[in-house]
Protein backbone atom coordinates (compact mmCIF):
# COMPACT_ATOMS: atom_id res chain seq x y z
CA UNK A 1 0.00 0.00 0.00
CA UNK A 2 2.82 2.30 0.99
CA UNK A 3 4.56 1.38 -2.27
CA UNK A 4 1.53 2.61 -4.19
CA UNK A 5 1.48 5.79 -2.11
CA UNK A 6 5.12 6.41 -2.97
CA UNK A 7 4.43 5.83 -6.65
CA UNK A 8 1.68 8.48 -6.63
CA UNK A 9 3.92 10.88 -4.71
CA UNK A 10 6.76 10.47 -7.23
CA UNK A 11 4.15 10.83 -9.98
CA UNK A 12 3.09 14.13 -8.47
CA UNK A 13 6.75 15.22 -8.28
CA UNK A 14 7.18 14.31 -11.97
CA UNK A 15 4.11 16.38 -12.86
CA UNK A 16 5.50 19.33 -10.87
CA UNK A 17 8.80 18.99 -12.76
CA UNK A 18 6.97 19.11 -16.09
CA UNK A 19 5.03 22.20 -14.93
CA UNK A 20 8.31 23.78 -13.83
CA UNK A 21 9.84 23.14 -17.27
CA UNK A 22 6.79 24.71 -18.90
CA UNK A 23 7.10 27.73 -16.56
CA UNK A 24 10.79 28.11 -17.42
CA UNK A 25 10.25 27.84 -21.16
CA UNK A 26 6.91 29.46 -21.87
CA UNK A 27 5.86 31.73 -19.00
CA UNK A 28 7.62 35.08 -18.84
CA UNK A 29 6.97 36.82 -15.55
CA UNK A 30 9.29 39.78 -16.10
CA UNK A 31 12.72 40.44 -14.61
CA UNK A 32 11.51 40.80 -11.03
CA UNK A 33 9.60 37.55 -10.51
CA UNK A 34 11.11 34.10 -10.72
CA UNK A 35 8.48 31.38 -10.46
CA UNK A 36 9.67 28.00 -9.26
CA UNK A 37 8.15 24.77 -8.03
CA UNK A 38 11.47 23.32 -6.93
CA UNK A 39 11.09 24.26 -3.23
CA UNK A 40 7.67 22.62 -3.37
CA UNK A 41 9.16 19.46 -4.91
CA UNK A 42 11.75 19.32 -2.12
CA UNK A 43 9.02 19.96 0.48
CA UNK A 44 6.99 17.06 -0.82
CA UNK A 45 9.78 14.50 -0.53
CA UNK A 46 9.16 12.28 2.56
CA UNK A 47 10.88 13.66 5.66
CA UNK A 48 12.34 10.23 6.49
CA UNK A 49 14.60 10.56 3.44
CA UNK A 50 18.25 10.79 4.53
CA UNK A 51 20.26 13.92 3.65
CA UNK A 52 22.51 12.26 1.03
CA UNK A 53 19.47 10.84 -0.75
CA UNK A 54 17.57 14.13 -0.49
CA UNK A 55 20.56 16.15 -1.78
CA UNK A 56 21.06 13.77 -4.72
CA UNK A 57 17.35 13.87 -5.61
CA UNK A 58 17.34 17.69 -5.39
CA UNK A 59 20.47 17.88 -7.54
CA UNK A 60 19.04 15.48 -10.13
CA UNK A 61 15.68 17.27 -10.30
CA UNK A 62 17.39 20.69 -10.58
CA UNK A 63 19.74 19.41 -13.26
CA UNK A 64 16.92 17.84 -15.30
CA UNK A 65 15.00 21.13 -15.20
CA UNK A 66 18.17 23.01 -16.19
CA UNK A 67 18.86 20.59 -19.03
CA UNK A 68 15.36 20.55 -20.45
CA UNK A 69 14.49 24.21 -19.96
CA UNK A 70 16.25 27.04 -21.72
CA UNK A 71 18.26 28.35 -18.76
CA UNK A 72 21.78 28.36 -17.36
CA UNK A 73 22.89 24.81 -16.64
CA UNK A 74 23.59 24.35 -12.92
CA UNK A 75 21.53 27.26 -11.60
CA UNK A 76 18.50 25.27 -10.40
CA UNK A 77 20.63 22.38 -9.19
CA UNK A 78 22.82 24.71 -7.07
CA UNK A 79 19.74 26.29 -5.44
CA UNK A 80 17.99 22.92 -5.01
CA UNK A 81 20.98 21.33 -3.24
CA UNK A 82 21.25 24.37 -0.95
CA UNK A 83 17.53 24.10 -0.13
CA UNK A 84 17.80 20.35 0.51
CA UNK A 85 20.64 21.05 2.96
CA UNK A 86 18.41 23.35 5.00
CA UNK A 87 15.33 21.09 5.09
CA UNK A 88 16.19 19.35 8.38
CA UNK A 89 17.58 22.38 10.28
CA UNK A 90 14.58 24.50 9.26
CA UNK A 91 12.05 21.78 10.10
CA UNK A 92 13.69 21.32 13.53
CA UNK A 93 13.54 25.04 14.32
CA UNK A 94 10.11 25.85 12.90
CA UNK A 95 8.21 22.68 13.80
CA UNK A 96 9.77 20.52 16.46
CA UNK A 97 12.51 17.94 16.26
CA UNK A 98 10.53 14.97 17.59
CA UNK A 99 7.44 15.79 15.62
CA UNK A 100 9.20 16.39 12.33
CA UNK A 101 11.14 13.11 12.76
CA UNK A 102 7.96 11.16 13.50
CA UNK A 103 5.91 12.49 10.59
CA UNK A 104 6.30 10.66 7.29
CA UNK A 105 5.85 13.92 5.40
CA UNK A 106 5.28 17.43 6.71
CA UNK A 107 1.84 18.53 5.55
CA UNK A 108 -0.20 21.59 6.39
CA UNK A 109 -2.79 19.47 8.25
CA UNK A 110 -0.18 17.74 10.39
CA UNK A 111 1.80 20.75 11.59
CA UNK A 112 -0.70 23.60 11.37
CA UNK A 113 -0.90 26.54 9.00
CA UNK A 114 1.53 28.97 10.70
CA UNK A 115 4.24 26.40 11.29
CA UNK A 116 3.91 25.12 7.76
CA UNK A 117 3.91 28.69 6.44
CA UNK A 118 7.15 29.50 8.32
CA UNK A 119 8.76 26.23 7.26
CA UNK A 120 7.92 26.64 3.57
CA UNK A 121 8.76 30.37 3.66
CA UNK A 122 12.28 29.79 4.94
CA UNK A 123 12.94 27.03 2.43
CA UNK A 124 11.59 29.15 -0.42
CA UNK A 125 13.79 32.05 0.69
CA UNK A 126 16.88 29.80 0.81
CA UNK A 127 16.13 28.63 -2.71
CA UNK A 128 15.40 32.10 -4.10
CA UNK A 129 18.40 33.79 -2.45
CA UNK A 130 20.77 31.12 -3.79
CA UNK A 131 19.21 31.14 -7.25
CA UNK A 132 19.05 34.92 -7.59
CA UNK A 133 22.56 35.47 -6.21
CA UNK A 134 24.06 33.02 -8.71
CA UNK A 135 21.94 34.58 -11.44
CA UNK A 136 22.49 38.28 -10.75
CA UNK A 137 25.19 39.01 -8.15
CA UNK A 138 27.90 41.29 -9.42
CA UNK A 139 26.15 42.73 -12.42
CA UNK A 140 22.80 43.77 -10.96
CA UNK A 141 22.42 46.35 -8.17
CA UNK A 142 21.65 45.14 -4.65
CA UNK A 143 18.29 46.95 -4.76
CA UNK A 144 17.29 44.92 -7.84
CA UNK A 145 18.31 41.68 -6.14
CA UNK A 146 16.35 42.52 -2.98
CA UNK A 147 13.23 43.50 -4.91
CA UNK A 148 13.51 40.36 -7.03
CA UNK A 149 13.84 38.13 -3.95
CA UNK A 150 10.90 39.85 -2.23
CA UNK A 151 8.52 39.74 -5.22
CA UNK A 152 9.53 36.20 -6.17
CA UNK A 153 8.99 35.10 -2.57
CA UNK A 154 5.45 36.55 -2.49
CA UNK A 155 4.53 34.97 -5.82
CA UNK A 156 6.01 31.58 -4.94
CA UNK A 157 4.67 31.30 -1.41
CA UNK A 158 1.14 31.86 -2.71
CA UNK A 159 1.60 29.02 -5.21
CA UNK A 160 3.24 26.76 -2.59
CA UNK A 161 0.45 27.29 -0.08
CA UNK A 162 -2.19 26.77 -2.75
CA UNK A 163 -0.63 23.49 -3.96
CA UNK A 164 0.01 22.40 -0.37
CA UNK A 165 -3.66 22.89 0.55
CA UNK A 166 -5.07 21.31 -2.59
CA UNK A 167 -2.63 18.52 -3.51
CA UNK A 168 0.03 17.90 -0.89
CA UNK A 169 -2.35 17.90 2.06
CA UNK A 170 -3.52 14.42 1.12
CA UNK A 171 -1.87 11.21 2.23
CA UNK A 172 -0.01 9.68 -0.67
CA UNK B 1 31.46 4.24 18.54
CA UNK B 2 28.03 5.77 17.92
CA UNK B 3 29.51 9.24 18.18
CA UNK B 4 32.18 8.34 15.63
CA UNK B 5 29.63 7.06 13.13
CA UNK B 6 27.63 10.28 13.60
CA UNK B 7 30.73 12.35 12.93
CA UNK B 8 31.47 10.32 9.80
CA UNK B 9 27.88 10.88 8.63
CA UNK B 10 28.21 14.65 9.16
CA UNK B 11 31.54 14.70 7.35
CA UNK B 12 30.14 12.71 4.41
CA UNK B 13 27.09 15.01 4.24
CA UNK B 14 29.32 18.10 4.10
CA UNK B 15 31.49 16.45 1.44
CA UNK B 16 28.41 15.55 -0.62
CA UNK B 17 27.04 19.09 -0.30
CA UNK B 18 30.35 20.60 -1.42
CA UNK B 19 30.61 18.14 -4.29
CA UNK B 20 27.11 18.81 -5.61
CA UNK B 21 27.42 22.60 -5.20
CA UNK B 22 30.85 22.45 -6.81
CA UNK B 23 29.49 20.57 -9.83
CA UNK B 24 26.65 23.11 -10.12
CA UNK B 25 29.05 26.08 -9.96
CA UNK B 26 31.29 24.48 -12.60
CA UNK B 27 28.25 23.96 -14.82
CA UNK B 28 27.18 27.59 -14.29
CA UNK B 29 30.65 28.96 -15.10
CA UNK B 30 30.91 26.80 -18.21
CA UNK B 31 27.50 27.76 -19.51
CA UNK B 32 27.29 31.49 -18.89
CA UNK B 33 30.04 33.95 -19.69
CA UNK B 34 28.70 36.62 -17.29
CA UNK B 35 28.52 34.18 -14.37
CA UNK B 36 31.91 32.79 -15.33
CA UNK B 37 33.64 36.17 -15.09
CA UNK B 38 31.77 37.10 -11.95
CA UNK B 39 32.63 33.86 -10.16
CA UNK B 40 36.23 34.07 -11.38
CA UNK B 41 36.36 37.66 -10.08
CA UNK B 42 35.10 36.61 -6.65
CA UNK B 43 37.54 33.67 -6.61
CA UNK B 44 40.46 35.93 -7.56
CA UNK B 45 39.57 38.54 -4.91
CA UNK B 46 39.45 35.81 -2.24
CA UNK B 47 42.74 34.42 -3.55
CA UNK B 48 44.38 37.85 -3.57
CA UNK B 49 43.24 38.43 0.03
CA UNK B 50 45.04 35.25 1.13
CA UNK B 51 48.06 36.08 -1.05
CA UNK B 52 48.34 39.49 0.59
CA UNK B 53 48.11 38.01 4.08
CA UNK B 54 50.68 35.36 3.22
CA UNK B 55 52.92 37.98 1.69
CA UNK B 56 52.70 40.16 4.83
CA UNK B 57 53.80 37.22 6.98
CA UNK B 58 56.63 36.38 4.57
CA UNK B 59 57.69 40.04 4.51
CA UNK B 60 57.77 40.17 8.30
CA UNK B 61 59.87 37.01 8.46
CA UNK B 62 62.22 38.33 5.77
CA UNK B 63 63.01 41.67 7.45
CA UNK B 64 66.60 40.65 8.13
CA UNK B 65 67.29 39.60 4.53
CA UNK B 66 65.49 42.67 3.21
CA UNK B 67 67.68 44.95 5.34
CA UNK B 68 70.85 43.22 4.19
CA UNK B 69 69.80 43.67 0.56
CA UNK B 70 69.02 47.34 1.12
CA UNK B 71 72.36 47.88 2.87
CA UNK B 72 74.20 46.26 -0.04
CA UNK B 73 72.22 48.32 -2.55
CA UNK B 74 72.97 51.46 -0.57
CA UNK B 75 76.68 50.66 -0.62
CA UNK B 76 76.58 50.20 -4.41
CA UNK B 77 74.80 53.53 -4.85
CA UNK B 78 77.36 55.29 -2.64
CA UNK B 79 80.15 53.85 -4.79
CA UNK B 80 78.40 55.09 -7.94
CA UNK B 81 77.91 58.54 -6.40
CA UNK B 82 81.61 58.77 -5.56
CA UNK B 83 82.48 57.82 -9.17
CA UNK B 84 80.08 60.45 -10.49
CA UNK B 85 81.39 63.08 -8.04
CA UNK B 86 84.91 62.41 -9.32
CA UNK B 87 83.60 62.80 -12.88
CA UNK B 88 81.85 66.07 -11.97
CA UNK B 89 85.07 67.43 -10.44
CA UNK B 90 86.88 66.72 -13.68
CA UNK B 91 84.41 68.45 -16.04
CA UNK B 92 83.33 72.07 -16.21
CA UNK B 93 80.00 73.23 -14.72
CA UNK B 94 78.49 73.83 -18.18
CA UNK B 95 79.44 70.35 -19.33
CA UNK B 96 78.08 68.83 -16.16
CA UNK B 97 74.74 70.65 -16.53
CA UNK B 98 74.53 69.66 -20.20
CA UNK B 99 75.34 66.07 -19.26
CA UNK B 100 72.76 65.72 -16.50
CA UNK B 101 69.88 67.75 -17.91
CA UNK B 102 67.00 66.09 -19.72
CA UNK B 103 65.36 62.78 -19.21
CA UNK B 104 67.35 59.57 -18.81
CA UNK B 105 66.82 56.52 -21.00
CA UNK B 106 64.86 54.68 -18.34
CA UNK B 107 62.48 55.51 -15.52
CA UNK B 108 61.23 53.09 -12.90
CA UNK B 109 57.95 52.31 -11.18
CA UNK B 110 58.45 50.78 -7.73
CA UNK B 111 56.21 47.78 -7.09
CA UNK B 112 55.56 45.11 -4.49
CA UNK B 113 55.06 41.46 -5.34
CA UNK B 114 51.66 40.14 -4.32
CA UNK B 115 52.11 36.59 -5.63
CA UNK B 116 55.22 34.80 -6.76
CA UNK B 117 55.48 31.26 -8.08
CA UNK B 118 58.91 29.60 -8.22
CA UNK B 119 58.17 25.87 -8.34
CA UNK B 120 56.83 25.53 -11.87
CA UNK B 121 58.47 25.42 -15.29
CA UNK B 122 56.48 28.51 -16.32
CA UNK B 123 56.49 30.75 -13.26
CA UNK B 124 54.66 34.02 -12.88
CA UNK B 125 54.55 37.01 -10.56
CA UNK B 126 51.72 39.37 -9.69
CA UNK B 127 52.55 43.00 -8.88
CA UNK B 128 50.48 45.53 -6.97
CA UNK B 129 50.78 48.12 -9.76
CA UNK B 130 48.85 48.29 -13.01
CA UNK B 131 47.85 50.52 -15.86
CA UNK B 132 46.72 53.20 -13.35
CA UNK B 133 50.40 53.48 -12.35
CA UNK B 134 51.68 53.60 -15.92
CA UNK B 135 52.56 49.94 -16.33
CA UNK B 136 52.16 48.55 -19.84
CA UNK B 137 52.51 45.13 -21.43
CA UNK B 138 56.05 44.29 -22.51
CA UNK B 139 57.83 46.31 -19.80
CA UNK B 140 60.72 44.70 -17.95
CA UNK B 141 60.81 44.08 -14.20
CA UNK B 142 64.12 44.24 -12.35
CA UNK B 143 65.80 44.58 -8.97
CA UNK B 144 69.33 45.71 -8.19
CA UNK B 145 70.29 42.03 -8.23
CA UNK B 146 69.07 41.13 -11.65
CA UNK B 147 66.16 40.73 -13.96
CA UNK B 148 62.84 39.46 -12.69
CA UNK B 149 60.60 39.13 -15.73
CA UNK B 150 58.48 40.82 -18.35
CA UNK B 151 54.98 42.25 -17.88
CA UNK B 152 52.53 40.12 -19.84
CA UNK B 153 49.12 41.45 -18.87
CA UNK B 154 47.95 44.55 -17.08
CA UNK B 155 44.71 45.46 -15.32
CA UNK B 156 44.11 48.89 -13.73
CA UNK B 157 45.58 47.84 -10.38
CA UNK B 158 47.66 44.71 -10.90
CA UNK B 159 50.14 43.32 -13.42
CA UNK B 160 50.87 39.76 -14.42
CA UNK B 161 54.57 39.21 -14.98
CA UNK B 162 56.05 36.26 -16.78
CA UNK B 163 58.94 35.45 -14.44
CA UNK B 164 62.46 34.90 -15.78
CA UNK B 165 62.08 31.48 -14.12
CA UNK B 166 60.37 30.40 -17.28
CA UNK B 167 61.97 27.93 -19.65
CA UNK B 168 60.53 29.71 -22.69
CA UNK B 169 61.86 33.18 -21.84
CA UNK B 170 65.27 34.56 -22.81
CA UNK B 171 67.04 37.87 -22.27
CA UNK B 172 70.09 39.36 -23.90
CA UNK B 173 73.06 39.09 -21.50
CA UNK B 174 76.75 39.95 -21.83
CA UNK B 175 80.04 39.05 -20.20
CA UNK B 176 81.07 42.22 -18.35
CA UNK B 177 84.81 41.79 -18.96
CA UNK B 178 84.60 41.72 -22.77
CA UNK B 179 81.03 42.77 -23.70
CA UNK B 180 80.39 39.59 -25.69
CA UNK B 181 76.70 38.88 -25.54
CA UNK B 182 74.23 36.07 -26.09
CA UNK B 183 70.73 34.95 -25.10
CA UNK B 184 70.35 33.82 -21.52
CA UNK B 185 67.67 31.34 -20.46
CA UNK B 186 66.72 29.70 -17.18
CA UNK B 187 67.71 26.03 -16.97
CA UNK B 188 64.54 25.09 -15.11
CA UNK B 189 66.43 24.32 -11.89
CA UNK B 190 66.91 26.71 -8.94
CA UNK B 191 68.82 29.91 -9.64
CA UNK B 192 70.76 28.51 -12.58
CA UNK B 193 70.75 29.90 -16.11
CA UNK B 194 72.80 29.46 -19.28
CA UNK B 195 74.14 32.01 -21.75
CA UNK B 196 74.23 30.52 -25.24
CA UNK B 197 75.79 31.32 -28.59
CA UNK B 198 79.02 32.79 -27.17
CA UNK B 199 81.72 32.65 -29.90
CA UNK B 200 84.20 29.86 -29.27
CA UNK B 201 87.24 32.16 -29.28
CA UNK B 202 85.87 34.30 -26.41
CA UNK B 203 87.98 34.44 -23.28
CA UNK B 204 85.73 33.56 -20.38
CA UNK B 205 86.75 32.65 -16.86
CA UNK B 206 84.82 31.07 -14.05
CA UNK B 207 83.60 33.83 -11.75
CA UNK B 208 83.17 36.40 -14.55
CA UNK B 209 80.15 38.62 -14.05
CA UNK B 210 77.20 38.45 -16.43
CA UNK B 211 74.99 41.53 -16.84
CA UNK B 212 72.19 42.71 -19.11
CA UNK B 213 73.45 43.77 -22.52
CA UNK B 214 70.98 46.59 -23.11
CA UNK B 215 70.44 45.30 -26.67
CA UNK B 216 66.72 44.96 -26.06
CA UNK B 217 64.35 47.81 -25.37
CA UNK B 218 63.08 46.01 -22.27
CA UNK B 219 65.97 45.97 -19.78
CA UNK B 220 68.57 48.70 -19.09
CA UNK B 221 72.20 47.72 -19.71
CA UNK B 222 74.71 46.69 -17.04
CA UNK B 223 72.37 45.23 -14.44
CA UNK B 224 74.41 42.45 -12.84
CA UNK B 225 72.67 39.11 -13.27
CA UNK B 226 75.06 36.47 -12.00
CA UNK B 227 78.48 34.84 -12.25
CA UNK B 228 79.85 32.23 -14.63
CA UNK B 229 80.05 28.83 -12.96
CA UNK B 230 80.81 26.62 -15.96
CA UNK B 231 82.00 26.93 -19.55
CA UNK B 232 81.05 24.22 -22.06
CA UNK B 233 81.81 23.86 -25.74
CA UNK B 234 78.78 23.13 -27.92
CA UNK B 235 79.38 21.26 -31.21
CA UNK B 236 82.79 22.90 -31.48
CA UNK B 237 81.31 26.20 -32.68
CA UNK B 238 80.07 28.04 -29.60
CA UNK B 239 80.35 28.22 -25.85
CA UNK B 240 77.57 27.75 -23.36
CA UNK B 241 78.09 29.47 -20.02
CA UNK B 242 76.49 28.17 -16.85
CA UNK B 243 75.40 31.11 -14.67
CA UNK B 244 74.49 31.27 -10.99
CA UNK B 245 72.08 34.18 -10.71
CA UNK B 246 72.44 36.77 -7.93
CA UNK B 247 68.71 37.20 -7.61
CA UNK B 248 67.07 34.91 -5.10
CA UNK B 249 63.58 34.59 -6.56
CA UNK B 250 62.21 33.04 -3.37
CA UNK B 251 63.06 36.16 -1.36
CA UNK B 252 61.70 38.64 -3.90
CA UNK B 253 59.43 41.39 -2.60
CA UNK B 254 60.28 44.85 -3.89
CA UNK B 255 60.92 45.29 -7.61
CA UNK B 256 61.03 48.05 -10.23
CA UNK B 257 59.08 48.10 -13.46
CA UNK B 258 61.25 49.56 -16.22
CA UNK B 259 59.91 52.21 -18.56
CA UNK B 260 62.12 52.68 -21.60
CA UNK B 261 61.59 56.35 -22.43
CA UNK B 262 62.53 55.69 -26.04
CA UNK B 263 60.77 52.33 -26.20
CA UNK B 264 57.88 53.60 -28.30
CA UNK B 265 60.22 55.29 -30.79
CA UNK B 266 62.31 52.12 -31.06
CA UNK B 267 59.17 50.05 -31.62
CA UNK B 268 57.90 52.52 -34.23
CA UNK B 269 61.14 52.37 -36.19
CA UNK B 270 61.26 48.57 -35.93
CA UNK B 271 57.67 48.35 -37.21
CA UNK B 272 58.47 50.69 -40.10
CA UNK B 273 61.49 48.64 -41.11
CA UNK B 274 59.43 45.44 -41.05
Amino acid sequence: MRGNNNISLWGLIAVMMIIQIIICDYIYTGPYIHLTLLPLIILSIPSETSYPKLALIAFAVGLIIDLVSDGILGLNSAAAVMTATFVKPISYTTINRDRSDKLERLTLNDVGFFRYFRYSSYLTLVFLITYILFDCAGFRPVSFILVRVALSYVANIIIILFVSVTLLNKRY
Amino acid sequence: MRRNSRLIKIFLSIALFLLLEGISVILITNNSIIQKYRIMGVTRSVQSFFWRQGESVRYFLNYKNENQLLEAENRLLKERISILMKYLDDVSTEEAIAGTSGKGDYTFIPATIVKNSVNKQHNYIILNVGSNNGVEEGMGVITSWGIVGIVEAVSPRISYVSSFLNTSQSVSAKIVSNNVFGPMVWTGVGNKAVVREIPIHTEVYLGDTISTSGYSAIFPPDIPIGIVTSVDEVNGVALELGVEMFQNFRALRLVDVVINNYGKEIKMIEDERE
